[in-house]
Order: C-alpha cells, then structure tokens, then sequence
C-alpha cells in the first residue's frame, strides 16, 4: 500500500562538508557526526533545519536533503 | 509424488506441506501396511505406517524439528551478511521415503521456519503459484523476508532499522544497491546459494564513509533487474521511545518502535499463598510468617500515532512467539504482549494509536540491581563504557 505522509530521514549530499559545519560547535569524530545524523533529536533536526534543506518528491515520499 | 502447492523445492514450517500418492493395488482382499520414514538433517524424525492412497500432511512434524536463522553479529559493518551458505541449507532439507508393497515413493524440499498467511496460501493454491517462486526467489520484485510491507517499496523508520533477510539463489549472483541522492552503487556478488542479509543501517554508515553521502532511499537490483526501493522514514524527537524486536510470521526478526508513555506495575499475585504459621516454643503460640514472594511484573506501553500498515505489522509482533524490549534496560527483555483493544479504521480519519501490555516473561524472587557486563560495582575509567563528557 502506497503511503502518501512518509518523510525520509535528512540526507547529506556531502557529509565531509557538513561534518566541517557541525565540528564549529560539536566535538566529535566523524562518525560520532554520523551517529549524530542517524539518531533523531531535536539538536539534529535544528542542525538540518539551520541550513536550508531542500525537499524533493519522489514518488509519495518527500526526500529531505541538504545540499551545499 | 503429488504435493500441494510446492514447486520450488521450498516449503515453510507452518503452512501444510501434503504429499499424496495412489500406491497401486495387486490384491485388493490383502492390503498391507505402508511405511513411511521421514528424515530431517540426516536424521530420522518419524516413522509410521498408512493405508494407500497416502495423503500426509508432514509440516507439523518438521515444525517441530526446524530452526530458526541466526542473527548476523553485533555490530555488523558489512551491508550484506552472509547467514547461512549451501552447507548449511542441506541441514534443512527434509526428505520423506514411502513404501507400500514394493513401491517406493520419495520427496524431498528444504523447509524454512515460518509461514505465509491462510488467506494468501490459499489465494496462491487458486492461482497455481508457489509463494518462494513467486515472491522470495523473483528478484524482479520485493524478495525480503519482511511483514513489514508486500510491496515493492519498503519504508522502514530510522529507529526500526533491523537486517532484511533473502535468499540468494547462485553463488556469484549480483546485489547492486544504489542510494537515490547522489547515485552512488554499492554492489556485491560474493556470497553463496542460502540465506543472507541486508543490514540497511550497516549500508547508510557505508555510503557514509566510503562515498561521503549520508542517504535514505535506495534501489535495490539483482543481477541487473530492479527488485524495490528502501526507504529510511524521519522519527520526530520523542522523550519516550522503546523498541520492540519480533520474530515475525516469516521467522525472522524485525523491530517496530512504540513512542508512547511506558509504565511498569509490579504484582506480587502469590503474596497471600506465601504465608505460613509458625510455633513459637517460648510463648507456645502460631505467628504469621512468610517466604519470600516471587515478582511478576507487567509493562504498559502506548504505541504512539499508527498508520494503517503499521497496524498489520503491530499485529504481526502481537501474534509473535518471541518478543524483545529494547531500551528500558541495557539488555533485552523477554516479553508477551498483548493488547486489550484493538479497533482501528482502516481508513482513518484522525491518529490512531493503542495501548499495549508487555508482561515479562520471567518472574523473580530476589530483586536487585542488573549486572550488565560485571563491572557496574567498579569506579568507571577512561575507556569504559560509563565514561562521560564530565570529568571522572
């Protein structure tokens, strides 16, 4: 069955570059950046949402991601 | 050997499998016994007699006997995992020998734990079909182990990420996986005829560090035919969220998270049983005494908004031999769910969500702290496991 509300989980078009962003106020490893991003939060929604996403359908999902 | 709705040589645990023949005849007025013998793994786990014509239904008995996948390590960085390769799958292999009067007839298929639902076992009965041909071996479609969804796109929340488990068909047969945001391939061709694994959550951390892109919807094609499209759904931040982690119909785990509030009622049902009279020689009278009470506890749990396939998939779990709590305590715990009430619309015009009871599945006696690793009583170091931001 087709679903007409499914938001993807935020990408990263570049996580090198948004890791950069992230280390100006975070300490961290990369992947502790990545962990960051695939764990939901409200620190990691206000990171995506301070930099712009952009949101694309495809199909019935909306594609949240952020690029550079 | 005429057997019902199997042609693939695959048959679930939990679904009939029926073998008939019509041995022939010579004397009608002296009939003798059949022997039937049936093997699993190399050993004989039934035998017995019938009278022709055979109609045997032998799921039951290797139901009985089959077990389950194992889970790919903790830990896992590999997207794809190798579970179990051809070796392996002729320990599953069940083989059932009759004879009657000179006659032999012989069947053999490989049985999976598991089983599809009445309704579609039926359906495909009707259409002549068989469910592993049709679905779990056809790479031109969604061939998951999953009861998450049937169709060829599977959305998975963030939080639900757990391996999905396929079987592939030839050794040297192609998994090309293709993440949507940048179109970067992850691609593997080095695993065997069995059962395997797509670790999802492994595939994002490796897009993520080997193409530098952190993505969420990927296509899936085996040996170059597109087969579904995985899609990883955004959890809202919740201040409570709990994860339980099933076997599902298929006989393989999945994870559905609940993000409704968690309460724990400790019941002592036994503690009136427990007391006994005890005679006191000074005074040379009965006092009340007691032995120690055994605990039983129960959890309810709300399962936060469901849309209408997550309530499938809710049913799935409640209906489910072997159910985990993840995330009240460090280490998993054994539960039955159950629910008191369950209506839902299946097309719903306002959030619908339901109330869940877990009861855990082993009582207790003596109450205490839980020892995690064994090292909980010692001051935590450095590279401990306890270790925080703050200084120690």
């Amino acid at each position: 069955m087709d679903n007409n509300n499914v938001v993807s989980a935020p990408q990263l078009a570049d996580v090198a570059k948004y890791y950069d962003i992230w280390r100006k106020s975070h300490t961290g490893s990369l992947r502790t950046f990545i962990d960051f991003m695939v764990t939901p939060s409200p620190e990691r929604d206000n990171f995506v949402n301070s930099l712009g996403p952009e949101t694309s359908f495809n199909g019935s999902v909306a594609v949240v991601t952020l690029h550079l | 050997m005429n057997v019902q709705g199997i042609k693939s040589g695959y048959a679930f645990s939990r679904n009939p499998i029926i073998l008939r023949e019509s041995f022939p005849i010579d004397n009608p007025n002296k009939i003798p016994d059949g022997r039937c013998e049936i093997i699993y793994a190399g050993t004989t786990i039934y035998e017995g007699r019938f009278s022709p014509p055979l109609s045997m239904n032998v799921a039951e008995i290797a139901d009985a006997f089959v077990t389950f996948f194992n889970e790919p390590p903790e830990g896992n960085i590999s997207p794809i995992w190798q579970i179990e390769d051809t070796g392996d799958m002729c320990d599953r292999e069940l083989s059932c020998l009759f004879e009657f009067d000179g006659y032999e007839a012989e069947y053999n298929c490989i049985v999976i734990p598991g089983g599809i639902s009445r309704q579609n076992f039926k359906r495909l009965l009707q259409l002549n079909k068989d469910i592993f041909q049709e679905r779990f071996f056809n790479p031109k479609g969604n061939f998951f182990l999953t009861t998450r969804t049937a169709s060829w796109r599977i959305v998975m929340k963030e939080t639900e990420l757990y391996p999905l488990y396929f079987f592939p068909r030839r050794t040297g047969d192609l998994i090309r996986i293709v993440e949507r945001t940048n179109g970067s391939i992850y691609e593997n061709d080095s695993f065997d005829e069995g059962v395997a694994v797509l670790d999802v959550a492994a595939l994002r951390r490796y897009f993520a560090e080997q193409e530098q892109v952190l993505s969420s919807v990927f296509d899936v094609y085996y040996n170059s035919n597109f087969s579904c499209r995985i899609v990883v759904e955004r959890c809202d931040p919740t201040r409570e969220r709990y994860r339980l982690k099933f076997r599902n119909s298929l006989g393989v785990f999945e994870i559905i998270e609940l993000t409704g509030e968690l309460s724990i009622t400790p019941e002592y049902t036994d503690a009136d049983e427990s007391q006994f009279k005890r005679y006191d020689t000074r005074t040379t009278e009965f006092f009340t005494d007691r032995e120690r009470v055994e605990r039983k506890q129960s959890i309810s749990v709300e399962t936060g908004v469901k849309r209408p396939d997550e309530i499938r998939f809710l049913m799935d779990m409640l209906g489910s031999e072997e159910v985990y709590l993840l995330d009240l305590t460090p280490l998993p715990i054994k539960v039955i769910p159950s629910v008191e009430e369950l209506t839902y619309r299946p097309r719903p015009e306002s959030p619908q969500k339901f109330t869940v009871k877990l009861e855990i599945s082993s009582s207790e006696e003596n109450i205490m702290q839980d020892i995690i690793d064994g090292s909980e009583n010692r001051k935590p170091r450095i590279f401990s496991k306890q270790f925080s931001k703050q200084f120690n």
